[in-house]
């Protein structure tokens, strides 16, 4: 019994053992080293006067290599280095590599498990290691040292780039849209597998403003396996995986281990520099085991249509068309009339000059409600305020006796035919009254804004008496006792009181004919001397005014008053006249003052109903259309002052129909397509469309040689470039547009047009600096091709002034 | 004994039957035990995010024509490395429980072996619901066995009517040599 325990632990202790062994030499990758030649490159990365990072092959003199059988080895070399820049002066034995004048090494027989070591040397970068291992290398090495020396980006493993890049092609940009075709994203074989998926998440960073302008929806890419094995779980719903539904199944390319990314982004607008960068993440069962950022597109953009010259004039309705007539309308108005009595009694002072004038103009405005033709006298109310100085019962009194008598007054002016009918209110008792103390105080406060600061503190300070007194005593003789007490009363309260005293004459009337165009102006002026901004008209008066008003801002204003006034009763047929003729002028006015405002003529566009001109007819059979040709050309023409060439591109559809019966329309529909990049032609499209496209270019092509220039070049292709350098060659040399344009035309042609570009795009800034700034970033002028010609421009400018500009 | 070792997979399987329901399950057999002429078939459970137990069963009478019969049981637990059951690698537990009886080159060998050892093993998807599964493992086993020569007398061996085992022992052995397919049932 004994020996057989022995022997079961004996074999239990082999057992073990022998499964040690088989751990490790199982399904674990073995770490057996195995010879490699390494081939690679090695970069510097810094940052150029822009701020912007620039990567550059290093020179020799500039880094050490190193190699080590180990990598344990490379890591403490490294350690050394980081304390002691100059530690391997006391290294023995160990291999220095040579690296060429173009950054290239070649390290033979590194052995799989080994380590490479890279520092800068008078750069200052932090060292770098590597781990070689055991599979093929086909693709070159990458080390990159920052400057900085933090971290890396293309660290190497055996032989093959590490990180996910995309191959950021230039995009073509067209106002606010750019267009990403064809971005290669590599995925290095080692980091991607089938149970992963890759996700990412492009966003749009505007350059100018240092800040995100917006995401965009992510794209992910996943291994055969991992949807197949996520689908096998229990209770597993693809719908709640907030990413499955952005998974894209493009074919992987597996031979260069990439996919292709196109994409169109919308930016907020055409003028700030957008970049799409993006996030990576990859992810398998178990979560996110890599992320990183990435450039999905290049700073640099072309701009084909950048140059293409357009000016359209704004298209005018027919204001005789837009005529609106004049309907009965109900007429309310009031006058302040400024009486002056005996005091103390209801008689009027007949000493005041100021009477006979005030009763003339009461007269006048009475005489012309009662006889004008068609005004009808609806309602008249008279309503008088005393002061409140003394004794209340005395004030009221005295006000209901005043009142009565301007009643009177009134009414002896009025036939008595006229009176019936009109409502008023004839107890005089219910339309007077005296004043409040506190009324006062509000006045006093009021005028401190305008008063010199001398008067500003009394004033404040009389007030804040007078309302301590209102709030102490609540009878209104208590008031008056205690504010006639006052030091302030004599040389200041007084001289209020007479802004409390008023009486008023209000009345209707309804006027059953239009006004005259000299009431129209009248009214007009009226409203513009007492500074009324809020001014009220009826529609076919403010066709009156549009036509009499000459000043263009006050006009726009008009246009501006009308048009808010009728959107309020907008119902999209027949009726809608001045709203249409206000919306439109307001349009032209902005357009001739080269601004916009795409919100004014959007209400009056259908943009369900395609085309223009398209007959309707209300429900009691009146004719009108929808989508009027010259509001839609009109808010197309804003459209692309705006550089919204999405938008625009909707209106220009909707003119489409119309472009063969107008020349104008035919142009501004062309030079939009073309501005949105419908211009190319390609095999894959239907013939009609094909046909569409060449009609555009040629159209466009017809405005001007410079158009003419600008679209062959936007067509990057040889035989069009080297048309565009014969029209370019006849044009005038001191023209910088024209020596820009040569400069994008010979800088195609690579080494044998460069001399021809550089000095092309010299004499452009030369002639005009603001092309210095779009050089800088547009796709089409290569960065060497930029700096060179800079270079030679700052050198010539420098001898210009040096030589007094000669 | 046969008939205490069939009433045991019964039982099991009655109880897999139970617990399916919560799990995701799959029906395997080993394409190398076909081509050995014993049929086999198993079940593998999954429970929890790495972990699955494998069942499979297996007997052959006579296969080639040799002069054998057996009958055995081959557990597993497993623990998945990539996160998600029957994807990828596994390393696991493996027993083994078997009842033979043999003839080999003029001796007989009747017996039952127990054992266990670790496991290695790699899961490929073939589809959503198809997986192919190649599998070793390793391990102690232990044997009681009657060993016999065909000459001789048995009845030696019998007191009472009851077999008597003359050999035990302790053997280092593959515990599971397997190329399976199996199916995800849910």
């Amino acid at each position: 019994m004994n020996q057989n325990k022995k022997k079961i632990s004996v074999y239990a202790f082999k057992v073990l053992f022998l499964a040690v062994i088989a751990f490790l030499a199982g399904a674990i990758a073995s770490y057996a080293q195995v010879p490699i030649n390494v081939e690679g490159k090695i970069f510097i990365q810094t940052e150029n006067e822009k701020g912007e990072d620039e990567t550059k092959p290093v020179a020799p003199e500039d880094v050490m290599l190193y190699y080590f059988d180990s990598y344990s080895e490379a890591l403490s070399k490294a350690d050394e280095l980081r304390a002691d820049l100059n530690a391997f002066i006391n290294w023995e034995f160990v291999q220095k590599e040579t690296v060429e004048l173009d950054g290239s090494f070649v390290v033979y027989d590194a052995l799989t498990g080994g380590g490479l070591l890279a520092c800068g040397t008078a750069i200052g970068s932090q060292p770098v290691t590597l781990r070689l291992s055991a599979r093929d290398g086909e693709e070159e090495v990458r080390i990159i040292l920052k400057s900085e020396g933090v971290t890396l980006q293309g660290v190497t493993i055996s032989g093959q780039s590490q990180a996910v890049g995309a191959d950021p092609p230039v995009p073509e940009q067209f106002g606010n849209v750019i267009f990403i075709k064809d971005a290669n994203i590599s995925i290095p074989s080692h980091i991607g597998k089938t149970s992963a998926r890759l996700v990412i998440c492009p966003f749009v960073y505007n350059h100018d403003r240092k800040d995100t302008a917006h995401y965009r929806a992510p794209r992910v890419y996943a291994g055969k396996e991992f949807y197949m094995s996520q689908k096998r779980h229990v209770g597993f719903d693809e719908k709640k995986d907030p990413l499955f539904g952005y998974t894209v199944s493009y074919d992987f390319d597996e031979k260069n281990h990439k996919y292709v990314w196109s994409d169109t982004v919308v930016c907020p607008n055409a003028t700030e520099n957008f970049q799409v960068l993006g996030r990576y993440y990859f992810e398998d069962y178990l979560g996110v085991y890599k992320e990183d950022s990435i450039i999905l597109t290049s700073r640099y953009k072309r701009r084909p249509m950048r140059f293409l010259q357009y000016d359209f004039a704004a298209y005018e309705l027919d204001p005789n068309e837009y005529r609106d007539v004049p309907k009965t309308e109900k007429r309310e108005g009031s006058e302040d009339i400024s009486l002056s009595f005996v005091i103390g009694k209801a008689e009027l002072d007949m000493n005041d000059p100021n009477n006979e004038v005030e009763l003339k103009k009461l007269e006048d405005k009475i005489y012309g409600l009662v006889n004008d033709k068609g005004s009808l006298l609806r309602r008249i109310e008279i309503s008088s305020v005393s002061s409140p100085d003394g004794s209340y019962a005395l004030n009221y009194n005295l006000s209901v006796k005043r009142l009565a008598f301007a009643q009177k007054l009134v009414k002896s002016k009025i036939p008595a035919k006229k009176l019936i009918g009109v409502t008023d209110l004839t107890d005089p008792r219910k339309s007077a009254r005296v004043a409040k103390w506190t009324e006062l105080a509000d006045i006093l406060y009021a005028d401190t804004l305008e008063a010199e600061p001398i008067l500003k503190d009394s004033l404040v300070s009389v007030a804040g008496k007078i309302y301590d007194i209102a709030k102490q005593y609540s009878n209104h003789d208590m008031q008056s006792a205690r504010i006639s007490r006052l030091p302030e009363y004599n040389s200041l309260i007084k001289r209020y009181l007479p802004r409390l005293r008023s009486m008023k004459f209000e009345y209707t009337a309804q006027v059953h004919r239009a006004l005259t165009t000299e009431e129209i102006m009248e009214k007009y002026n009226d409203y513009k001397a007492k500074g009324i901004k809020e001014m009220d008209f009826k529609p076919y008066e403010y066709w009156h005014l549009f036509q009499m008003v000459k000043d263009t801002f006050e006009l726009e204003n008009l246009y501006r008053l009308a048009y808010k006034s009728s959107l309020a009763y907008y119902r999209g047929t027949v009726s809608d006249k001045i709203l249409y003729l206000a919306a439109n002028n307001l349009a032209r006015s902005y357009i001739s003052r080269d601004t916009f405002d795409i919100q004014v003529l959007k209400p009056l566009i259908n943009e369900k109903v395609q085309g223009v001109n398209v007959p309707r007819k209300t429900v009691d059979g009146q004719p009108y259309v929808v989508n009027k040709l010259e509001i839609v050309a009109n808010q197309l023409l804003m459209c692309l002052k705006k550089d919204d060439y999405e938008n625009a591109g909707k209106y220009a559809k909707m003119l489409k129909s119309r472009q063969n019966e107008d020349e104008r329309i035919k142009q501004l529909v062309a030079v939009t397509y073309c501005l949105r990049g419908y211009y190319r032609v390609t095999q894959n499209l239907p013939e009609e469309e094909k046909k569409e496209r060449l009609e555009f270019f040629d159209t466009v092509c017809k405005t001007s040689p410079m158009n003419e220039v600008v679209m062959y070049l936007a067509m990057n292709s040889t035989s069009y470039n080297n048309e565009a350098i014969n029209l370019l060659s006849d044009m005038p040399y001191d023209n910088p547009l024209v020596q820009y344009l040569k400069a994008v035309a010979y800088g195609r042609m690579g080494d044998t047009g460069f001399n021809d570009a550089m000095m092309a795009l010299k004499t452009c800034f030369m002639l005009d600096s603001k092309y210095v700034g779009i050089a800088s970033t547009d796709g089409d002028i290569p960065e060497d091709l930029y700096k060179s010609a800079l270079e030679l421009y700052e050198i010539d400018k420098e001898l210009m002034e040096l030589s007094g500009g000669y | 004994m046969m008939n205490k070792l069939k009433y045991i997979v019964l039982g099991l399987l009655f109880c897999f039957t139970v617990n399916i329901s919560a799990q995701q399950f799959a029906l395997k057999t080993n394409g190398l035990m076909w081509g050995a002429l014993m049929p086999n078939v198993g079940g593998e459970v999954v429970f929890g995010e790495r972990f699955s137990f494998d069942l499979s069963a297996f007997g052959g009478y006579k296969p080639y024509k040799m002069d054998a019969k057996l009958f055995g049981l081959n557990p597993e637990v497993k623990y998945w490395f990539s996160g998600r059951p029957m994807v990828r690698h596994y390393i696991g537990l493996a027993f083994l429980g078997v009842s033979y009886d043999m003839k080999f080159k003029e001796k007989q060998f009747d017996g039952k072996a127990g054992g266990a050892g670790l496991s290695f093993g790699y899961s490929w998807l073939l589809s959503e619901r198809l997986n192919l599964e190649i599998s070793a493992g390793f391990g102690a086993v232990f044997f009681r066995q009657r060993r016999l020569y065909s000459s001789d007398n048995t009845t030696d061996y019998e007191i009472f009517s009851k077999k008597k085992e003359n050999s035990t022992g302790v053997k280092l052995m593959p515990t599971k040599i397997a190329l399976s397919i199996s199916y995800i049932i849910r």
